[in-house]
Parts: C-alpha cells; sequence; structure tokens
C-alpha cells in the first residue's frame, strides 16, 4: 500500500468521524448574555435586592401609564374613582374606562375591556411568590438583607391579596410558583385571604428593617421608596381594621403614629399645598418612586388629573374630572377644597380635577411621588377602630388631628353611629382619588348599595344600572376556561 | 471524537469504511483529459511543440502539447501515479518526435498515436496489481469479451461525473470518474450500453468492441427529467419517490414581485400561501401541506445555497417599518433576496424528501439556489423594468350625505336632540359640504416599480463565473412619497481541477435595502374616516389640524408622513463546497456557509406630527434599532455512488454543526431640542437603553442517505438523521427521524409497453417517515430574570424582572408523514399527470398551554399528547396542448384539496382549549355566535344560544355554536403558455375557495358612531339598509351614536354574520414578450434581445364583500395590482 493510499484511509476515517461526533457539547448553549438564571439572581445581595427593585419599578410604571390601559394596583385610583362616585368620565369614547364608570363590567371582553386587574395583580404576585421560595433559608445572603428582602417579599404578597381580596370578594390564595397546583386552584374564602395578609405583614414586619433603606436592602436613605417595618405595620392596620379586628388596629396605627422621628402630619397652607405628596414627605409611610418620563417624569394621578386650559378631552389623555358627589361632600372652608382640588372653566362649563399631585404632563425632573401608605390614614384608622370599640373621645381626638390639618373646626363630642359616618366622610375628602379608599370604604362599610343605588343613585347619574353584585368585579371568562376549578364572581355568571 | 472513543461506531459503519478502501486497490482508475480545444483553430501549424520544462509532470507537458496541438491525451490517473518528472527543451519540434523523447524517460509507459481523431492513447507496459494480480491495462477478458472504456460528456464538453453506464440486457454497470470516465470489463463485443446522467438525455449505444468511446449527452427536455435540487443532491421526477416541487427561474421572472416566495403562489400543489398585506416586503402565511402544529411555528425549513435563512427569530427585535409591524405582521425575510438571482426553488413536502432535515422539517423545507455561470463565450445580459403598482378594489362606502344621513338618524333614534362637543362630524366643526374619497386619496395613487439588472457569465469547462447586480425601487400607493430602495450583487463561481478530482463553488449574495416605508398602514384609515373629515392641508400648504378652542379636532394623517423611518439592512450569504473525488464513485465534500443579516433603524416622531395643544410640552422623540443575527453552518459529507447488482446504488453520509446567533439592541431618546437632530443620541435629553435581546441556538446533526435504482424500474430510497438542537429541555435533546420509500416505474415493464398504447412513463411511489418541528423559540426550558431598564431607575438602581414559568422538559413535534404518489406520462410525455396522496400525523404538540393568571403568566409551553391529521390530495398536470414549427401552447393545471383535523386531544373538555378545539374539526377553527338576524322590535342584532334561544346578549363562550373553518377547500393554480414565432404570453391564474372574515361589519365602529379621537365613521354603504322603525325586517343592526349599541354590535363580529365566502380566481400573473427578429439581433450583435410587459393580480373573480379575499382584511393594504414594461438583452 503506498503512501497516498494510507494518508487517504486515515483521512476517510477520520472524515466520518467527525460526521458522527453529534456529542452533547456541540448543543450547549451558554446562558443568554442578557438574563440571569433563577438560581444565580438569588446568590447574591444586589441581584437579589435588584429583583425586588424590579416589582417596585413595575408598580410604578403601571401608576405612570395608567391612562394607557396599565392596571396593576397603582391604577387602582382611576378606574375606582370611576366606579364609585370621584371621578366623572369625560372622554366617553374610552370603552375601557365607560365601563367602570357605568359599573357596566362584564365577563367577556370585548376588545381592550375591561382593565383587568385580577390578571395584572396576579401577574405581579409571580416574583413576590418566587423570591419568598428562593429567600427562605437563604444562606448565600447576608441574614440583614436576607431578612429585609423576605419581608418586603411577603410584604408586597399581603399588598397584593389586600386589592385582589377587596376588587374580587373572594380569590385563588397562590404562594407558590408551582403552575401544576396554582392553575387548579378555586377560589379560597375571605377570611382566609386575610389570615393570609395578616400572617405575611406579620412576618414582614418581625423581618424588615425599621429604617428606610436603599437599593441594597441595607443602606439607610431619606428615600421612603423601599417598604420597612412601618410599612408592613401600615399594611397591618389596615387588614384589621377591615376585618374589625378594632384592637390589633388601634395597636398598629398607635405604633406607627407614636414613632414621631420618623413620621408627622404636614401642614398644609396655601404657599405649601401638595406637601404630604411632595417626594419623602414626613407623612410619607411609602411612595413609589416615579421611574418613566412620559407622560410625566412624576405621578400618574399627575399627568391624567391636572386638566390642561383646554380642559378634559377625547382620546386618551385627560379622560377625566372631578364627579360633584365628591366636590360637594367638602365642607366649607376645607383647605382640601381649596388646596388639593383645581379647576379650568371651557366654554363655560367649569372642570374641577384633584390637585394633590401637582406636577402634570410633560414635567420632566421627578418631586413627587407616589404615595402609598401615610400617616393621615392611620390617623383615620385608629379613629374609626376607637369608634367601634366605643372611645369616641380618642376616635374624635384622632379625628381631629386631620381635620385641624384642613382648617376645619373640629369636633368636640360625637356618639357612635354619627361619629362612624363622621370618619367615612372624613375619609371621603382626605384620600379622595388614593388607592381607591373610597370605593372600598363604600364596600366594606356596607354603604355601596345606598350610595350607587338608592336614593342617591350615582351610577344612574352616571348612566349606567346599578346591581348589588357589582360591589365585586367579574373576572375574566378565559380565566375560568383555564381553570376548571374556578368559578365566575356571583352576578356575572 | 469523544465518541469515537468512548464506544464503537456501529458495525456497519467500520464495513463500509473498509468496503471502500478494499475497492480503492481492486477498482482501476480511469481519467481521460478532456482539455479543450478552446478558441484557437486545428491549423497545420498546431503540428509543432515547443516546450522548455525542467521537471515537471507529464500531466501538464501533455496539458501544453494539447493546448499546441489540438490532441487530447488520454491516460489514467495509475498511469499518471507511474510516471517520472519531466525535463525537456524542444524547440518547434514535430509532435512525433516530441512525445518520443517525452516517453523515452518512462520506465512504465508507452502511446499511440490517432491521428484521426487527435487523440494521444497513453498504455502502460505490462503491469500487474501488487495485490490482485489483476492486469491494470484494458485487455480482452478472454471469450471474446471486451473491456470498455469511455468517456461521459456534455454536449458543451463538461466531463460528467457519476453518470451511470449500463450494459443492456445484463447486471453489468459502472459509474463515471470526476472527468467522466469508465472503464467495463468483460463486455460482449457486440453489447449496448445505456448511458445516463441526471438532466441529460439517455443514451443507448452499440460498443462496437470500440475503445476510447467519447459519448456527448444533450440535455434532457422532458419535465421528467428537469433535475430538482434535493437535499445533499440532485434528483429528477422520473426516479423520485418523494413529492417534490420545482419552480424554476423562469417562472419567477415573469413576476414582478420583490419577494421570491411570492412567486410560488398557486404554482406548488400543497403550498398555500395568504400574503398579508400588499406592502414591499410584509409577511405572509405559508402552509406546506396544512397546518401540523397547534400552536408552535408552521414554516418550513428554508434553505438559500446551503445556508438555513428566515427561521427561528431571525431578527430579534423587528421593527415596526414596512407597514406591516403595527398591523402585527412580521416581515417577510425573502424581501432582503433578490427575486432575478434565483435559479430554481425547490418545495420539499412528504417524509422522503424531507425526513433528512429531521426535527426541522415537519412543516416541509424549501431551497433556494442561486443562479450559476456556464461555460462558454462571456455573456453580459441586461433587464430593464419599469411599472407602477395600485390597488387593484375598492370598497364602497358612504358618501357623505349617506353618511350625515346616518349620523343624524342614530342621534334621533338615541333620542338625543342635538349632536355633542365631540362629533365634530356634524356639529359645524367639519364642513359637512364636504366630500371626500379617503379611498382615493389614501390608497389612489400608483406606487413606482423599478427593477434594473445586469449580469456577466461565462468561463471554461474548469471554471465558470456569474457577476450579476440588481437594482429595484417601489415606492407605494400613498399620497406621500414612501419608496424601498434595494441594490443587490451575486457572485457565482465554480472550479474544478484539470483533473477534475477537486472541484469548488462559491455563492455569494448580498442585497443592501434602504427601506423609507411608513410605520402605518392608511388602509386602516381609507375605510374608516368620515366623508366629511376635513382637508389634510390647510390652503398655505401646512398641515390641518381642524382646531376648535386650540384643540386639533382629528388625527391628520399627514401626521404619519413626518413620523419618518429610516431602515438600512444588509444581508450577506455566502456559501462554499468544496469537493474531492478520493476514488470513482467516491467524493467528500463540505459544504461551509454563513449569512448575517444586520437591520438598523431609526423611528423619529419630530414635534410637527403632533397636534398643536401638545406643542409646549411636546419633544421630539426616536427609537433606534439595532439588530443583527448571523448563522454558520458545516456539513461534510461523503458521497458514494456505485453500480451493484445491475443497479444504481448511492449512498451519502454527513454531518451538519450549525450556529445562529442574534443580538437586538434599542434605544429610545427623547427631550430633543430639534426636529432636525432626531437623528443623533447626543442632542436627546433623556436616553433609555431597551434590554438587549440576544440568543445563540446550536444543531448538531449526522445524516444519511441510501437509494437504490435497479433496472431503472424499481426504487428504494432510506433516510436518516439523528438531531440535537439547543432550544429543548436538557434532557430531551436528542433524536432520530428516518424515512422509507419506493417506486416502481411499471412502464418500464414489457407488459405495460405492450399492453398500453400512448403510456409512455408510469409510476407509483409511496413513502412513510418521520420529521419534528423545532420552532419554540430558544431558551425557554430556561427560568430567568433579566434586567428592567427605565429613564429614572428605581432607587437608582438595575431591577431585574422574571421571565416567565420555564419548563425544562421541552422537545419537539413528531410529525409521521406518509404519501402515495402516481405519476403518468402519456404520448411520449406531452401529457404528464401527478397525483399524490399525503397523510401526516403531527403528536407530541407543544402548547403555549395556556395557564390562569392566577399562576402569574398566561401560558406555559408543554409537549401535550394532542395531535392533528392533515390529509389531501394533489394533483397535477402538464400538457403540451399544441406544438408544431412556429407555435406551440402548453398548460400546466394544479389543484390541493387539503384536509387537515384534531384527531386526539387527551382531556379537551378540562383543557384550556375546550372551547378552541374540538376533535374531528380543523385545528384553526373559531367559534363563534350563531347569528339570528336583527329583532324587529328593538333593531338590536340578536343571535341563537345554547339552547336555540334567540337572545341579545349571547355569553361567550357557552353560545359560541358555530364553528368557522376559514381553512380553504381546494386551491391551485392554472397556466397556460402560448409562443408563435418570437412571441410569448404566459396567462396564470391562482384559485382557491374559502371562507374568509369579510370585515364587512368590523369597519370602525357601530353605524351611526363617531369616534372623535380616532375620526372613524365611516361604514360600507350597505349599512343603509339597517333597521329603523319596529317591524323593519333587516340584516343591519340599527343605528347607534353613543356606544350603548356596541355590545350587540362588538357580538356580532365575534359571530357567524361576518364570515362569507372569499373564494376567488386571481388572473396573478400575465407576462407577454416578443424576441426580436434574428437579423435585428444580428445587426446589434446581441444574442437575445426581448421586450416584455408583465402584470401580477391583474384581476381578481370573487364574490367576496370585503376589499380582498385573500388576505381576508378590509383594513389592510391587500396586494397591489402591478404592471411593469421591460427589456431584456444578452450580448
Amino acid at each position: 500500500m503506498d503512501k497516498l493510499q494510507y494518508s487517504l484511509r486515515i483521512f476517510i476515517v477520520f472524515f466520518i468521524s467527525v460526521l458522527f461526533m453529534a456529542c452533547k457539547k456541540l448543543i450547549e448553549v451558554p446562558a443568554p448574555t442578557t438574563e440571569i438564571s433563577t438560581a444565580n439572581v438569588y446568590a447574591s445581595n444586589i441581584s437579589a435586592a435588584a429583583v425586588l427593585t424590579g416589582v417596585y419599578s413595575s408598580l410604578s410604571t403601571d401608576d405612570q401609564y395608567c391612562q394607557y390601559g396599565y392596571s396593576g394596583p397603582p391604577s387602582i385610583f382611576l378606574e375606582a374613582g370611576l366606579y364609585s362616585d370621584e371621578l366623572s368620565l369625560f372622554d366617553q369614547s374610552n370603552t375601557a374606562l365607560f365601563y367602570y364608570y357605568t359599573n357596566n363590567l362584564a365577563s367577556q371582553i370585548y376588545s381592550g375591556i375591561p382593565n383587568d386587574f385580577w390578571s395584572s395583580i396576579y401577574q405581579q404576585l409571580y416574583v413576590p411568590n418566587d423570591a419568598i421560595a428562593n429567600l427562605t433559608n437563604n444562606h448565600s445572603l447576608t441574614p440583614q438583607v436576607q431578612q429585609q428582602l423576605l419581608g418586603e417579599a411577603l410584604f408586597l404578597r399581603a399588598f397584593c391579596y389586600f386589592y385582589l381580596v377587596n376588587l374580587y370578594g373572594t380569590v385563588p390564595l397562590v404562594t407558590t410558583t408551582n403552575y401544576k397546583i396554582n392553575s387548579l386552584l378555586p377560589r379560597s374564602s375571605a377570611t382566609d385571604v386575610w389570615k393570609q395578609i395578616i400572617a405575611d405583614c406579620q412576618n414582614a414586619q418581625s423581618l424588615m428593617s425599621p429604617n428606610f433603606v436603599g437599593s441594597d436592602a441595607e443602606t439607610a436613605t431619606p428615600e421612603r421608596t423601599r417598604p420597612n417595618k412601618w410599612v408592613a405595620t401600615a399594611l397591618l392596620s389596615r387588614a384589621y381594621l377591615y376585618t374589625g379586628d378594632w384592637k390589633d388596629a388601634i395597636l398598629q396605627a398607635t405604633s406607627i403614629i407614636q414613632n414621631s422621628t420618623l413620621f408627622a402630619i404636614d401642614s398644609i397652607s396655601v404657599t405649601s399645598p401638595n406637601t404630604p405628596f411632595i417626594m419623602n414627605s414626613t407623612e410619607t409611610i411609602w411612595s413609589l418612586q416615579p421611574v418613566e418620563d412620559y407622560p410625566s417624569a412624576n405621578t400618574g394621578e399627575g399627568a391624567i388629573f391636572i386638566l390642561p386650559s383646554s380642559g378634559p378631552a377625547i382620546g386618551g389623555s385627560y379622560p377625566v374630572y372631578l364627579n360633584n358627589y365628591l366636590l360637594s361632600a367638602f365642607e366649607p372652608g376645607d383647605f382640601r377644597m381649596s388646596l388639593w382640588v383645581d379647576s379650568v372653566s371651557v366654554a363655560g362649563t367649569t372642570y374641577y380635577y384633584a390637585y394633590k399631585y401637582q406636577q402634570a404632563a410633560g414635567t420632566n425632573t421627578p418631586a413627587e411621588y407616589d404615595v402609598v401608605f401615610r400617616l393621615a390614614e392611620q390617623y383615620l384608622i385608629r379613629a374609626e377602630a376607637e369608634a367601634n370599640q366605643g372611645d369616641s373621645v380618642d376616635a374624635i381626638s384622632d379625628l381631629n388631628v386631620i381635620r385641624n390639618r384642613a382648617h376645619l373646626p373640629i369636633y368636640s363630642s360625637l356618639v357612635n353611629g354619627p361619629l362612624l359616618k363622621a370618619i367615612l366622610h372624613e375619609r371621603q375628602v382626605e384620600l379622595f382619588t388614593e388607592w381607591g379608599h373610597r370605593w372600598f370604604d363604600l364596600v366594606r362599610t356596607e354603604n355601596a348599595n345606598s350610595v350607587m343605588g338608592g336614593a342617591q343613585n350615582v351610577c344612574g347619574a352616571k348612566g349606567g344600572n346599578w346591581s348589588s353584585s357589582a360591589q365585586l368585579f367579574p373576572i375574566n371568562y378565559t380565566e375560568i376556561a383555564a381553570d376548571p376549578n374556578l368559578t365566575q364572581t356571583p352576578g356575572y355568571q | 471524537m469523544e465518541f469515537l472513543l468512548k464506544a464503537q461506531p456501529p458495525l456497519g459503519v467500520w464495513r463500509l469504511v473498509k468496503l471502500l478502501a478494499f475497492m480503492k486497490l481492486s477498482v482501476l482508475l480511469v481519467l481521460v483529459t478532456s482539455f479543450q480545444v478552446g478558441a484557437r483553430p486545428n491549423s497545420a501549424d498546431g503540428q509543432t511543440v515547443t516546450l522548455d520544462v525542467s521537471n515537471v509532470s507529464l500531466r501538464s507537458v501533455f496539458s501544453s502539447i494539447t493546448e499546441q496541438t489540438g490532441y487530447h491525451f488520454i491516460y489514467t490517473s495509475n498511469q499518471i501515479d507511474k510516471s517520472v518528472p519531466v525535463t525537456l527543451q524542444v524547440r518547434n519540434m514535430s509532435l512525433s518526435e516530441v512525445l518520443e523523447k517525452c516517453f523515452r524517460e518512462q520506465p512504465k509507459l508507452s502511446y499511440k498515436v490517432d491521428g484521426e481523431v487527435k487523440e494521444v492513447i497513453v498504455a502502460e507496459k505490462e503491469v500487474r496489481s501488487l495485490l490482485t494480480g489483476e492486469r491494470l491495462t484494458p485487455q480482452p477478458t478472454g471469450q471474446g469479451d471486451v473491456t470498455v472504456n469511455g468517456v461521459i460528456q456534455s454536449e458543451e464538453g463538461k466531463p460528467l461525473s457519476g453518470a451511470s453506464v449500463m450494459v443492456v440486457g445484463s447486471k453489468k454497470g459502472t459509474v463515471t470518474d470526476g472527468t467522466g470516465a469508465f472503464v467495463l470489463k468483460g463486455v460482449k463485443p457486440d453489447a449496448v450500453i445505456e448511458v445516463s446522467y441526471i438532466g441529460y438525455q439517455t443514451k443507448k449505444i452499440s460498443i462496437k468492441g470500440s475503445n476510447g468511446l467519447q459519448i456527448k449527452l444533450g440535455a434532457a427536455t422532458g419535465d421528467l427529467d428537469q433535475v430538482d435540487i434535493i437535499p445533499y443532491g440532485k434528483s429528477i421526477q422520473r426516479f423520485s419517490t418523494g413529492d417534490i416541487t420545482t419552480v424554476t427561474s423562469k417562472e419567477i421572472e415573469e413576476q414582478p414581485v420583490v419577494d421570491p416566495i411570492l412567486a410560488l403562489e398557486g404554482r406548488v400543489p400543497g403550498l398555500y400561501i395568504t400574503q398579508s398585506t400588499g406592502f414591499v416586503g410584509s409577511g405572509f402565511n405559508l402552509q406546506i401541506l396544512g397546518q401540523n402544529s397547534i400552536s408552535s411555528g408552521l414554516d418550513p425549513l428554508y434553505i438559500v445555497d446551503g445556508v438555513p435563512f428566515g427561521t427561528g427569530g431571525l431578527l430579534p427585535q423587528w421593527n415596526n417599518i414596512q407597514g406591516g409591524g403595527n398591523d402585527g405582521f412580521a416581515p417577510s425575510p425573502f424581501a432582503f433576496l433578490n427575486p432575478s438571482d434565483i435559479e430554481s426553488i425547490t418545495v420539499l413536502k412528504d417524509a422522503d424528501a424531507t425526513s433528512i432535515y429531521g426535527s426541522r422539517a415537519a412543516n416541509g423545507a424549501i431551497l433556494i439556489t442561486t443562479k450559476k455561470g456556464k461555460a462558454g463565450q462571456t455573456k453580459f445580459n441586461f433587464n430593464l423594468q419599469d411599472g407602477f403598482g395600485q390597488v387593484g378594489e375598492k370598497l364602497h362606502l358612504l358618501n357623505t350625505p349617506q353618511y350625515l344621513q346616518m349620523r343624524h338618524d342614530a342621534l334621533l333614534l338615541d333620542g338625543i336632540s342635538a349632536p355633542g362637543p365631540t362629533d365634530f362630524d356634524i356639529n359645524g366643526v367639519y364642513d359637512s359640504t364636504r366630500y371626500t374619497d379617503w379611498q382615493k386619496t389614501l390608497l389612489g395613487g400608483a406606487a413606482k416599480y423599478e427593477n434594473f439588472s445586469g449580469s456577466v457569465s461565462g468561463g471554461n469547462n474548469n471554471t465558470q463565473f456569474l457577476l450579476g447586480a440588481t437594482y429595484h425601487l417601489e415606492s407605494t400607493v400613498f399620497p406621500i412619497y414612501f419608496a424601498d430602495n434595494k441594490g443587490s450583487v451575486h457572485f457565482n463561481l465554480n472550479h474544478s481541477s484539470s483533473n477534475e478530482r477537486f472541484n469548488m463553488q462559491l455563492s455569494t449574495s448580498y442585497q443592501f435595502d434602504d427601506n423609507h416605508l411608513p410605520n402605518v398602514d392608511l388602509t386602516r384609515y381609507a375605510m374608516e374616516l368620515a366623508p366629511d373629515a376635513p382637508a389634510l392641508y390647510n390652503t398655505d400648504g401646512s398641515i390641518n389640524w381642524q382646531l376648535l378652542n386650540g384643540n386639533s379636532t382629528w388625527t391628520n394623517l399627514l401626521a404619519y408622513s413626518l413620523q419618518s423611518s429610516v431602515e438600512k439592512t444588509n444581508n450577506f450569504i455566502s456559501d462554499v463546497v468544496l469537493g474531492y473525488q478520493i476514488i470513482r464513485g467516491l467524493d467528500i465534500k463540505c459544504n461551509f456557509g454563513y449569512s448575517l443579516l444586520n437591520m438598523n433603524e431609526i423611528q423619529m416622531t419630530p414635534v410637527e406630527a403632533e397636534p398643536p395643544q401638545y406643542a409646549s410640552f411636546f419633544h421630539g422623540y426616536s427609537n433606534f434599532t439595532n439588530n443583527s443575527s448571523n448563522t454558520w453552518i458545516i456539513e461534510p459529507q461523503v458521497d458514494f455512488k456505485r453500480f451493484i447488482a445491475g443497479g444504481n446504488l448511492e449512498i451519502v453520509v454527513g454531518g451538519t454543526e450549525e450556529q445562529s446567533s442574534a443580538l437586538g439592541q434599542q434605544i429610545e431618546t427623547s427631550g430633543y431640542t430639534s426636529d432636525l437632530l432626531l437623528q443623533d443620541v447626543a442632542d436627546a435629553a433623556s436616553v433609555v437603553v431597551q434590554p438587549t435581546n440576544s440568543f445563540i441556538y446550536r444543531y448538531n446533526a449526522v445524516f444519511g442517505r441510501l437509494n437504490y435504482i435497479l433496472k431503472r424500474k424499481y426504487i428504494i430510497n432510506l433516510t436518516t438523521r439523528r438531531d440535537g438542537s439547543s432550544r429543548f429541555g436538557p434532557e430531551n435533546q436528542f433524536h432520530n427521524f428516518w424515512s422509507v420509500s419506493g417506486g416502481w416505474i411499471f412502464s418500464e415493464e414489457e407488459f405495460f409497453k405492450k399492453n398500453i398504447s400512448g403510456l409512455s412513463f408510469g409510476k407509483i411511489d409511496a413513502s412513510y417517515g418521520t420529521t419534528g418541528n423545532d420552532q419554540i423559540g430558544n431558551y425557554q426550558y430556561f427560568s430567568a430574570y433579566s434586567p428592567v431598564s427605565v429613564p429614572f431607575p428605581y432607587q437608582g438602581a438595575i431591577g431585574f424582572s422574571s421571565g416567565g414559568i420555564a419548563n425544562p422538559y421541552i422537545q419537539w413535534e413528531l410529525t409521521k408523514k406518509s404519501n402515495f404518489g402516481l405519476t403518468l406520462g402519456f404520448f411520449r410525455d406531452r401529457l404528464i399527470l401527478k397525483g399524490d396522496y399525503f397523510l401526516t400525523r403531527s403528536s407530541n404538540q407543544l402548547l403555549g398551554y395556556t395557564l390562569p393568571y392566577v399562576t402569574g403568566y398566561p401560558s406555559i409551553l408543554e409537549n401535550f399528547p394532542a395531535k392533528v391529521q392533515n390529509s389531501g390530495l394533489e394533483l397535477s398536470l402538464n400538457t403540451v396542448n399544441i406544438k408544431s414549427k412556429n407555435f406551440t401552447w402548453s398548460t400546466t393545471v394544479n389543484i390541493t384539496l387539503p384536509r387537515n383535523k384534531l384527531i386526539a386531544f387527551p382531556n379537551l373538555d378540562s383543557s384550556s382549549y375546550v372551547y378552541e378545539l374540538i376533535i374531528g374539526k380543523p385545528v384553526d377553527i373559531s367559534q363563534v355566535f350563531n347569528f339570528a338576524g336583527v329583532n324587529t322590535t328593538t333593531g338590536q342584532y340578536q343571535f341563537y344560544d345554547s339552547g336555540k334561544q334567540i337572545t341579545s346578549s349571547p355569553n361567550a363562550p357557552q353560545d359560541n355554536t358555530v364553528m368557522v373553518n376559514t381553512n380553504p377547500t381546494f386551491y391551485g393554480g392554472l397556466g397556460n403558455t402560448f409562443s408563435y414565432k418570437g412571441v410569448s404570453l404566459n396567462l396564470f391564474f391562482q384559485f382557491a375557495k374559502h371562507i374568509s372574515n369579510n370585515s364587512f361589519i368590523n369597519i370602525g365602529s357601530t353605524p351611526g358612531q363617531f369616534n372623535a379621537g380616532f375620526d372613524a365613521g365611516n361604514q360600507p354603504n350597505s349599512v343603509v339598509k339597517a333597521w329603523k322603525t319596529p317591524g323593519d325586517i333587516t340584516s343591519i343592526q340599527r343605528y347607534n351614536s353613543n356606544g350603548s349599541y356596541f355590545g350587540t354590535w362588538a357580538e356580532a363580529n365575534s359571530s357567524n354574520a361576518v364570515y362569507s365566502d372569499a373564494s376567488y380566481a386571481r388572473l396573478k400573473n400575465v407576462s407577454l414578450s416578443w424576441q426580436l427578429p434574428g437579423d435585428w439581433k444580428k445587426k446589434a450583435l446581441m444574442q437575445n434581445a426581448r421586450i416584455f410587459v408583465q402584470g401580477q393580480n391583474l384581476w381578481t373573480f370573487t364574490k367576496f364583500t370585503g376589499l380582498d379575499p385573500e388576505t381576508g382584511s378590509s383594513l389592510a393594504l391587500p396586494p397591489l395590482r402591478v404592471i411593469t414594461f421591460g427589456l431584456e438583452v444578452t450580448f
């Protein structure tokens, strides 16, 4: 055999063996360069903190883009405001909002209707659940950071459930990321959901730092944008109030109110009308920092509420103005009416708008944060709990803190029924257009039917027909199709 | 190599290697030079030779002599191996003396001169093989038998490697080597040999005991013998057992289309294409043999010159340009291939043709081959085309008086006494005496169509080249000038060494696209704008915003013209094939392919584009997008051809290693100080970098094919592939695919030859095999977090967002395909009928399984034991009806009758697909409400609910009782070609029977409503039949101005009322060309010159009420009617 033939044989053997190298190595690809695996993300302080930062960022985006159909919890001020008696819809061509406005939600989705809190809140819930699973017993992080982050995740879960249970009554209780289990969950009773909220808040409270911390979940900062112990406490007191546990509501609210080094009721005046809503005000317990620059680098509330001289408009940007029911609720001389409400007149019609946030669309430097919890609410929570316990003296005194700031005459004495009514009224004018408070108050105090229907018939005035079942929102039928154990909200079948 | 070290390869492989090596020793190699004589005439002075060489090979001396004298040398490679280097210095010496000198030094070789045919035959001096003792020179082998040798060439003198030579009536046969040479031993002196080669006419030759046969084969002309490009090889229909259709450059060039895939429409049985819009480069839906997958990709595997192209997320971040994006249609990457560079497009359908592509070919495969140069005189070819495109059809909409009547009637019915503040169309803000035919204003223009191409090609038998360039411009029908400019260059080079053992092929295509098409399709607005909407321009030429209290009252569509985009795309595809013939019948080759596609886009929104009320705080903004993707592929391959046991055996074994990677980046900038600086990032006050999108995809496989054709009658074909893909979960990355097929050319049997007159060809074939579908995107098994980019990062830090729920077990969908084919040729193949019945079943469906949002995400990808079946019949008929000296008329017709159904879906009733799928029905059906007309009392639409009761508030999904199937019942094409002397006329019709969403009710909103934000309000003029007073019996709901009847209107849109018959026949293409008379061409020194007119989408015959029966949409630009005039000359 000559040399050429020999080398050819070698070559053929080599060639064929190359062909058969179908080994695993050749199809292994590195992880995508733009992503980080779940295992790695919870392995360091910085990346684990970034996961929760991502949730706040996403919540903030929901707030700022609410007028474009975003529907995370922060945009509830818009839809719940329209659904209740706070806002009037000018742009009735906005079908998504129109269905809220006329209390006419349906389980069926036409194009883009309705903005669906269910799906957006449950989507927000996924990361906290994933974080709780990965942060519990996590020894890769420094203990302090691990506790703070776990606390934040627990708080966020409770926060999401708070909105779910109030909007939908009973909801599936998802506490893991296992889709096989979760996709078959039925609705849990409201009691169980509240239990979960309270338990998560309690855990969060014990885990989180008493200071406001920065993006590393560790270093103290003046920025009140990351939940801490007091934020969990604020939600906890609210949860106790909503579930009628007056004693604990008082206990929790008191612990915040007494923390005067961090929190105080900001005074308002003509020269400084919006103090509580300026970023990191002392009244702020927790706020969301705006992250987007359009339509404004400030809050969605400011961008959507503050009307230009041309007034509300068709086609997206300024669809709403304040409802007369809200305007007429203000007592004469209420500073909140003069400082937190403004108006424009177009062709003889005056349109009022909420002016708590004074940075409008087109403002390009962040100056206001979207306040989620503020101290005033804690006073009102405590007042209501005290009133319910029969402690009208303390209740009135707490109520007067709020009235005093609004330059209204203080109450000296009120008895049970009127006292509770006064507190509810005070909540209406203090917390208007904030986070759906008014709507939740109407439902939980069982006033929804009488206000929306009945003699007042707010719903009728808005062009709808009130039905008692409208106190809870329907869920999309596709959701029921996807989860065989899920049932439609009563009244929407 | 790891694999080899770990385990023994299968026994068969070792056997093959040994066999090949053994054959190397025992098989005699014969190489015959075939140097072309070239242009130099064989004059008498050619008989002298001048040489000055030192220590060079004998072969090079031969070639020098051939060049100088025109004498060929016939020798074998073995002989050359035995030669010794030559040193020779001669000047004008006679040929015989030179040969004498030359061979004097050769110890083992002698020669013989044949002056008549100018050949020098080299012989060996008595040498025997060391191994076998066999005599290596051609010698008679006793009993009067002879050894025949010869060379087989094309008419141009190109050697045909691998041609089959068989002795008629015996089992003897062989294949030629790289030089086209063959040797047959032990042949009877009076034997007849049959020589055949793919793409050439088969020839029978009586050998008459002669040696040194030079056999030239003419190119095959019959349809059955046209070459089809198949995976890793070539085939012809005659011997194919697969379901393959090829569309050639001739059919592509006749059509003024910018996307070569669109040239396939109606021409390939089993292939159903619908164009999404009439924009240049807009996407299309393409299905080969129906929808196999419930929800994963339906794309076939596209291969351009050996390089996979266009699938698997070619560019990670397409933007909105090309008119498509906004409407959800991905643009077609094939618009970046130049149709005039394409030689053929082969569509592979069944398992036999596609199993060798394994996990990527469940949806079939489309092989695109570019043009190659041909040996011969250097040719310069120019083709100039100029034409225009326009919208062919219009919808009949309300005019202003009808429109105003509708609006006022609506208010009346709604009990509204006066128009509201935003009823601009009737409250006096708009001039109600205006009438604009918005279809004419916005879509009535003529789009420019220009295509100029030129090429130069030529070469000799060893080297051929082609260099071509094309410029293409296409604008839109819109009133504002938008255009897409393309320039492309194509280069092809083929070379084979003088001994024909080594060959290489290089194909390179490059296209540059400069796209300025609009971001928005104006068709919707043309249909929906109120007919009394304001003029586009003010009298001073500025944009008319129709201000009211400083606010614009409408969205002037000219604003879209100011929102300009610049998109620049480069597409580069290059492929090199290197081949080497080791021994006769055994070739190795390797394909190296690379493609690079990148796209840079800037989308700009200047302040001017926004209504004036926002001008005070609005700043211009831009989006910068950079995308690039590249793919490389290496495919080594061994081809083995042998004549064994009376038949031709061909074995192909190879491997694939492929990688695709892509990168997409997007930057959003805003806050510009000037509209003039929108293309500069540096001038932006705010810069937001969007998350980078990138992926790497790797794919690896080995494959093999065995093809055996016995006696040109019996065919068997086996293929196999083992695939690995990085797209699948770590546990499921590899899988085997295979196919088996057989064919019987019964017309070769004596029985049929004798008994059926007129039958010139008859074949039945059948195939069965498996393929897979891997179109699920990358990293689907990977659970991950990725950074979120926002203008003001939360707490100044980057946050992460979750990528969703991951499933590490996902793998491919498996498709089992079977096919039965019958091909009949009559009257010397003037009539060819081909029929195929196909049945494919796809299982292991990868479903984006719908999850309740409760889980955090709307879906997860899972393999699901659902089964989808596609079956159907493909028929095609090609006839030459008249063929006379001056006139020919030929017809081609094809029709496909497809049927798709879901045959299994475990637990469908409890799954999320319960309202989408029905077992036994097609997978893409819609379930809708059952329309029950208009309630004569209330004027509202009403429906039958699930209990057959009439209701105006049906509930989805339980009242979705009607199933709508928009799949075609049949589709196909009909073409006729007439040619009379130099004039040729082609008419091609494409047709389909199907129902479609007629978009009749779907326009805008409820009739009677005006949507101030979007200026929508106009309706088809058939709405005048709407219900007006109780008792009216009609099919259109009452007018309504305030949305209170929106619900029933929307329900009607989700009912069977909006579906109607959309069957159509479209005169897809007409091409008329005239060859200039021969003497004119001669005078102008032209080889070829013709002028032509081409038309695309010329006429549509349909009863459909929507805008276009093909797209089924009235709100998207329909495919344009394009007419071009052209001139083609070749020098």
